[in-house]
């Protein structure tokens, strides 16, 4: 079932009894900018904190202690053009409750003090809330740049992407989050409530007619003029290369393709499959050259960044197998774009494909991501229609996808000492 | 077949053990299209010595567990994982301190990979070239863990608390342990530690339980396995002292991180160890949690961030618990990690909060049961120490505030260390 609860407001709920819990999952999105992004991550995370009416961590843990643990989290995802603060809570199905108590009432009140009723005083966020979420921000954002992996993959983003929104991370900056004040973040509150699109997902075993009641009253939002871009394609420009060194016993690689195919292509499911064969599975040409033939390294994968219409490539080896290991993955793409790829090996990647498909079908957050991805394409594709379209693609649809993917960006981050013995 | 049905809990499983040996469990989710299915050895990077019904003792190489789990996916030189994606199967392994699992998930057709899974697991065909192309794999995998600051802050909390037991080492071992791994030692480990008597299968899935019983009964059935005398792991003595008070390491992070980790007594019984792990979750989450109201403090003084966390483990023959924090105020957090844990042995936990905190899991127990690969892995963990599923989740239930207060007086926490990793210098 799909309601418009108000202009720009819409309720998805996919009733299924397989779950022992209930989730409600309230997306906001707006543009995807630096400064932006800063902002609503911050906020993402001084919402769920604490608020006005349950102003201390301990008040919040009670409430949703009361409810028997239920859980409250968020975080901030990219769509292409568009930033996504998504909050999400779970709750045990009533039918595991043996007291007389109507706990979905007492979880939409307590989302309701969350969303509507923040810590604020005199109308601005209070400083302590601000002060300590933005300092965990920070913390974040310089724990993600530790990680080498992660640090890797943020670089060659930025190199492919630049002035684009594949180069904005989803967290934000340190740059603009030090230039913060609690006063951005207060009309940014404003803006998410007034002007964001918002989408609702609720999934488990519940009265429909109960829960749209209940969400129309306690999730009392305005109406909103929306209309935000989300998919686009990344410029396949000039290539771009760059290397830093780091203490650490691996080196890190990341390489960015223009796939020049967006999420809503008709060409997409052949993206899919392709990507599959070159390098998400075991199966994969990636994993069965790189690794087994070569032991070269333990982990090698190619994914897709579906809405900047990109293709990131990313492993870790040693220092002295770069060249070695650039030019076996160039290798891999080459192959794929000149079609030598078998028919079992096509055959294989779209039955796995598949099975992930009706696997997510089976699982909670699959289907809410699953319903989350088709409202924002606003569309209407079930997953059997698109278990259909994958098994369709032909060995020439792959290649001409493949043969339509442009190299834009590599970032090496290389071990500067020997391995811990 | 036994069957347990819970009404409490609305869930269904059967369980028994084969002719051989194997023990095997099909928990049935109605409604569902997919399956996970699992096979495991107690086998894990505990096991570096082990001792047969015969006295003989073997010695392994750190390790030694993980690189087999690598090299068990090699059959009659064929790629097994290329075999399970063939099938539309998603396959996996893990090893651990006390387990090595292999596992796959499916919503297509059950019985292809099923008596994949259950052939793989039982027959080792490897020689020593594949041998020594594994060993770059696996290199590569540990300096990929190497390079991750908190995996190297508790790595190097066990290197200072252990003198002798493995926990000293990674679940993979080192550089030089997975060089110095041999072909016959691979082979020998598999002899004595993935024989049907020592391993579990446990399949949850939508499907009817008879067919899939069907299936595995049917596989086994038609298998000869020698009679061995099984391998356990032989306890090491360890000093209840630790190695060292204090480790600085550097690593190229912006941030220190620091871990004050408690060398604490096993405790053999298995009941016994669940239990004090579950008091223990009460009141480190009572003191260490925004439940207590310091915890606020500690935030706004940044003496702890988001990163802060604990946790703690008991077996047979060790016990820890660690706290760590990512912080610059390393004094100041451990001058309140000791006054808060003196507060623990001096101050009863609170009726209201116990309260709060049993409401608490036992949502989480519920929710825990929408997982397939955590109630198989569940179920696996308590067979391994005899204990009964629903007896571990009624638990909870159970639990008298008494108890828990009790089960601190009893812990000794006089042998600690305390380990920072420190941005380079310079």
């Amino acid at each position: 079932m799909i309601k418009t609860i108000a202009e720009g407001v819409t309720l998805n709920f996919i009733q299924s009894k397989k779950f022992k819990d209930i989730c409600i999952s309230i997306n906001f999105i707006n543009k995807n900018e630096e400064k932006k992004a800063t902002e609503r991550s911050l906020l993402s995370m001084m919402l769920i904190d604490r608020c006005n009416r349950y102003d201390t961590k301990k008040k919040m843990n009670e409430v949703a202690d009361h409810l028997y643990g239920c859980s409250l989290g968020s975080r901030a995802v990219t769509y292409g053009k568009a930033h996504c603060i998504e909050i999400r809570s779970k709750i045990i199905n009533p039918l595991y409750i043996h007291e007389n108590h109507n706990i979905l009432n007492d979880w939409l009140n307590f989302l309701n003090e969350v969303l509507f009723h923040p810590l604020m005083n005199h109308e601005k966020f209070d400083e302590d809330l601000f002060q300590e979420n933005k300092s965990i921000l920070l913390s974040k954002i310089k724990r993600k740049e530790d990680d080498a992996q992660s640090y890797t993959v943020m670089k060659a983003f930025e190199i492919a992407g630049k002035d684009q929104p594949l180069s904005v991370r989803v967290r934000g900056s340190k740059e603009s989050l030090e230039k913060l004040k609690k006063e951005d973040v207060t009309s940014c509150y404003h803006s998410m409530l007034k002007e964001d699109q918002i989408e609702i997902i609720v999934c488990g075993d519940i009265d429909e007619n109960a829960l749209f009641k209940l969400v129309a009253q306690k999730l009392n939002f305005v109406d909103r003029k929306v209309n935000y871009e989300t998919f686009y394609l990344l410029k396949p420009q000039e290539f771009g290369f760059s290397r830093e060194e780091r203490n650490q016993p691996q080196t890190n690689i990341a390489m960015v393709y223009a796939t020049q195919t967006t999420v809503k292509d008709p060409d997409y499911p052949a993206l899919k499959v392709a990507n599959g064969i070159l390098g998400q599975l075991p199966s994969s040409y990636l994993f069965q050259v790189v690794r087994e033939q070569n032991s070269l390294c333990y982990s090698i994968s190619s994914n897709l960044i579906s809405y900047d219409g990109a293709c990131l490539i990313s492993t870790g080896i040693e220092e002295e197998n770069i060249d070695k290991t650039l030019n076996l993955i160039q290798k891999q793409m080459e192959r794929c774009k000149q079609g030598d790829i078998s028919d079992d090996l096509l055959e294989t990647t779209k039955k796995m494909l598949i099975g992930a498909l009706m696997n997510s079908l089976d699982e909670m957050s699959s289907i809410i991501g699953y319903q989350l991805g088709n409202s924002i394409l606003k569309r209407n594709y079930p997953i059997e229609e698109n278990i259909r379209s994958v098994s369709a693609v032909t060995k020439e649809d792959v290649v001409k996808v493949f043969q339509k993917m442009t190299h834009v960006a590599t970032f090496i981050c290389a071990s500067k000492e020997k391995a811990y013995e | 077949m036994n069957k347990v049905l819970s009404d409490k809990y609305k869930e269904c499983y059967y369980e028994t053990t084969l002719e051989n040996g194997l023990r095997v469990v099909i928990w049935h989710k109605e409604g569902y299209e997919k399956s996970f299915a699992i096979m495991a050895t107690p086998m894990g990077a505990f096991d570096v010595l082990q001792i047969d019904s015969k006295g003989n003792e073997y010695t392994y190489h750190s390790g030694v567990a993980h690189f087999l789990e690598h090299k068990m996916f090699e059959c009659a030189h064929r790629d097994v994982m290329e075999d399970f994606s063939r099938m539309g199967a998603n396959v996996n392994a893990a090893t651990t301190y006390d387990m090595t699992c292999y596992y796959f998930q499916t919503s297509h057709d059950l019985k292809e990979p099923l008596n994949l899974l259950l052939d793989f697991t039982q027959s080792l065909d490897i020689d020593e070239k594949s041998v020594e192309k594994e060993k770059g794999i696996i290199i590569q995998e540990l300096n990929m863990y190497q390079q991750m600051s908190d995996f190297r802050l508790v790595r190097e909390s066990f290197a200072a608390l252990y003198h002798e037991h493995p926990l000293k080492y990674d679940v993979g071992g080192t550089t030089q342990s997975v060089n110095e791994t041999t072909l016959d030692e691979l082979k020998r480990c598999f002899h004595n530690n993935y024989h049907p008597h020592s391993m579990i299968c446990v399949v949850v899935t939508g499907k009817n339980p008879d067919e899939v019983m069907n299936i595995i009964e049917n596989n086994q059935s038609s298998k000869k396995f020698a009679n061995i005398s099984a391998a356990k792991r032989k306890y090491i003595y360890e000093p209840k002292e630790v190695v060292k008070e204090h480790v600085v390491f550097e690593m190229d992070i912006n941030r220190p991180k620091v871990n004050l980790a408690f060398k604490l007594k096993g405790i053999t019984d298995p009941k016994e160890r669940c239990r004090t792990e579950l008091y223990l979750r009460f009141y480190f989450d009572a003191l260490f949690s925004s439940i207590n109201d310091e915890y606020q403090e500690w935030l706004d003084q940044e003496i702890i961030n988001d990163f802060f966390g604990y946790e703690f483990d008991f077996g047979e023959d060790y016990g820890y618990c660690m706290l760590y924090s990512e912080t610059d105020k390393i004094e100041e957090f451990k001058q309140m990690v000791f006054k808060q844990l003196k507060k623990m042995k001096s101050t009863p936990l609170k009726k209201e909060i116990f309260d709060q905190l049993k409401r608490r899991y036992y949502g989480e127990n519920i929710r825990e049961l929408n997982d397939f690969e955590g109630i198989a892995v569940t179920y696996i963990r308590n067979y391994f120490n005899q204990l009964s599923f629903f007896e571990v989740y009624d638990m909870i239930e159970n639990t008298m505030l008494e108890d828990v207060c009790k089960a601190v007086d009893k812990l000794d926490l006089t042998h600690f260390s305390f380990i920072e990793c420190q941005p380079l210098r310079g």
